[in-house]
This record gives structure tokens, sequence and C-alpha cells, in this order.
């Protein structure tokens, strides 16, 4: 994460504005926010209901887009871990790729 | 665990750069010992151009470190470069007697997924997986245990441009477009149900994400639905974490953007629209500021990139 962002939401008094919570929310769902940050954010979500309702719309969106994921076929994973033991199971193989 | 590159504070300024005829060199400050260079330009090479490149050893001064490598410029070409260097926090290694079958085979099914991303079409991925299968069984031994779905990733981002350069090789002369959709395919996959069914705010997203541009599209592919990490993401795309995030959020934001002037979002009526937030300028491009990006005029012809 940014330090720029860390050492802004520790120093200022009275916690992070909501525009710097805006800067940091999406990293923050994703997971991808500094650890010393998640309590800061937590606190302000909890608090302030814009950036909470906001933090909510993002995580549907999140939510509607993982549900959009190409469905796999189970037989292509099946070949594709045959494949893969064969590997294992083989001294040698024939080079078929470009190095 | 997740691999995240992240720049460390005081460490990995690019400090400078210089270019001979044939290799161009960096230098910069190391304080770590898991540095690696990272440099973009256009037509700088084949293997170096929109890559993350492991530029190996450095060689160690009194400053700090030096990397160089071949460029292989054609003469008289142009570009800018950025160097940016990014340090990555040590992960144990993990040791293990059958590393192909215990790191690798757990990560099919995103590998999968990845696949069906960058190829557009069942067949192609599958192709591409055992292709990347092979590249991994052959390199395991040199594999250290560490981050294997972003080691698995690299290698299916340099077998995929290897299957491209094969197949189209006029599609090299600019690497976005080893990325470019031959066809719009984000109904594929989705089941009956779901179009039947779908929501109004599923719609919304669905249609709002089609109307993003191609790079937006991508990252938000690689990470909200092959449930990569931002890190995962850099490495199969070939792009700086950075700019994963930066293109993530933004593509995020239009989304959003569009599900509020729909009047579908979870925002009270009354609410203010939170100006300071919509007039915010995006995040400073695809190069942060924190990352100290040196601009190298390889010639005096100076092309941007992106």
């Amino acid at each position: 994460m940014k330090k720029i962002h860390r050492s802004v939401l520790s120093r200022i008094q009275g916690g992070p504005s909501c525009k710097e919570i805006a800067d940091v929310l999406q990293s923050f769902l994703d997971g991808e926010l500094d650890k010393g940050d998640i309590p800061t954010v937590h606190a302000h979500l909890d608090a302030c209901r814009d950036c909470g309702l906001e933090a909510e719309t993002y995580e549907a969106v999140k939510a509607s887009l993982a549900a959009h994921r190409v469905s796999v076929d189970a037989h292509v994973l099946h070949r594709l871990r045959d494949f893969g033991a064969q590997l294992t199971h083989r001294s040698g193989i024939a080079s078929t790729v470009d190095g | 665990m997740r691999a995240l590159w992240r720049r460390k504070p005081g460490i990995s300024a690019v400090f400078g750069a210089k270019q001979t005829e044939d290799r161009l060199q960096i230098g910069a400050e190391q304080r770590s010992p898991t540095l690696r260079l990272w440099v973009q330009g256009p037509r700088i090479g084949p293997d170096l151009t929109s890559d993350r490149v492991d530029f190996g050893p450095a060689h160690r001064s009194t400053r700090g470190a030096w990397w160089s490598r071949d460029h292989g410029r054609r003469p008289g070409r142009s570009a800018i470069i950025f160097a940016m260097v990014e340090s990555r926090p040590e992960a144990p290694t993990r040791s293990s007697e059958d590393p192909f079958t215990d790191f690798v085979l757990p990560e099919l099914e995103v590998m999968y997924r990845v696949a069906r991303s960058l190829t557009r079409n069942p067949t192609d991925a599958e192709d591409l997986v055992q292709d990347t299968l092979i590249r991994a069984y052959k390199a395991i031994d040199r594999f250290d245990g560490r981050y294997p779905r972003a080691w698995l990733l690299t290698i299916m981002r340099n077998a995929q441009l290897n299957r491209v350069r094969r197949k189209r090789p006029e599609l090299m002369r600019d690497p976005d477009l080893t990325m470019k959709r031959v066809a719009d395919t984000s109904e594929e996959g989705r089941n009956v149900e779901d179009q039947v069914l779908g929501s109004v705010f599923d719609e919304r997203v669905e249609s709002a994400l089609v109307a993003l541009p191609e790079k937006f599209r991508t990252v938000i592919e690689m990470v909200d639905m092959n449930g990569l990490a931002y890190q995962e993401a850099a490495d199969v795309i070939g792009v700086p974490v950075g700019t994963v995030m930066s293109r993530l959020h933004r593509g995020r934001k239009r989304i959003r953007d569009d599900l509020e002037a729909a009047g579908i979002t979870r925002r009270s009526p009354g609410s203010p629209s939170a100006p300071r937030r919509q007039n915010r300028k995006p995040a400073g491009g695809d190069i942060t500021d924190d990352r100290s990006p040196v601009t190298v005029v390889v010639s005096e012809e100076a092309e941007a990139k992106e």
C-alpha cells in the first residue's frame, strides 16, 4: 500500500477524511490494504453513513462481477489433472514447446 | 498468503540509467536482498517490452546495485523507459518432495480460468494450460517454493506471448494486442438461468462492464472474476501492480457511477453525491508517484507509453 496513505491515515487527528477513505476503500475491500490501516478504515466505515454505503455498493459490484465467472467444464479440469499427473510420472519429456 | 510487491519505506530509488550501444544499465539503491527491476518501454526489444524483466544478480557498487542487460533495440528506434524497482516481502521457502504435485496441480483451476481470459476460447485455453504445465515441469527444480501462483502465471504469460508470436507475428509489434479480445465473449459461460433471471443490478453491472475500455475490463476479469490478487494479475498481464490497482479501481468506479446514474446504488436518495470524490483526479495514470519513475530517453526521438 502506498506509504503516503499510511502516514495520512495515522496522522490526521480525528481520523481520516472521507476522501482519504475513498482513496483506499477498494484496496481495503480487496484485502490488499496494510494491516495497520484496517482498523482505521473499519472505524470510519462504521461511523460514516456515506462511506459505509459506498463500501456496500462496491461489495455488491464485486459480488456481481464474481458471479459472472466463466463456468469451468469439469471434463476439461479432469483432462488437465491427468495431463499434469502424467508429467510427474514420466522420466523424460519430448520438447513440444519452444524453450 | 497474497503475493504483493510492496515498496518498503526508504528503499529502491532508481538513481541512474545509462545506455551504451547495446546495453541498458539501471542503477538503484538497494536495501533489500530480494529486489527486482522492472523496465517498461515500447520497442525496447521483445523480452523487455511491457514485461517484468528480472535483471538477475546485480553488480554491486558503493552506491547500490547496477543491472545491465542487452536491450536488443534496433538502431534509430526510440523509447522512453520507465524503470521502477519493486521489492517483494520475503515469503518462507516451502520444501516438498514432489513440488510439481504439491505446488502446481492445486492451481489448475485458476490457471484454466486465467487461460480462458487470455485466449478467449476453451480449446486454446486448454492448450495454453498444457504448455504452461510443461514449462513449469521443466523449471520446477528452479522454483523456490514461494508464491507458486505468481510463478505459474508468469510462465503462462510467456507461454501465451510465444504462442501468439508463432501464430500471428504481426501482433508482436504491439504487445498490448496480445491481450486484445477477438470477440466479446462476455456471454460465454453464463448459464441460462442467470440470463433469464438476472437481476436489474447484475444486468446493469454486466452492461457497464462490457462498455469499459479493454484494459480496465481485463484487470477486472483477472481480479474480480478469476480471483487473482493484485500481484498475480500484474504478473500475468505484465504490468506493475500499481497499474493493476489503478485500472481496477477506475474500472470499478465507472461501473459504480453507471449504477448511480441508473439510480440503483445503495446510496440513500437524499445524500450528497460527494463532489470531492467525483472531481478527484484519477490516481496519476498508470505510473504511480511513489515509485520514483526515471525517464530515460534512449534516443532523441521521444515517444510516450500509454
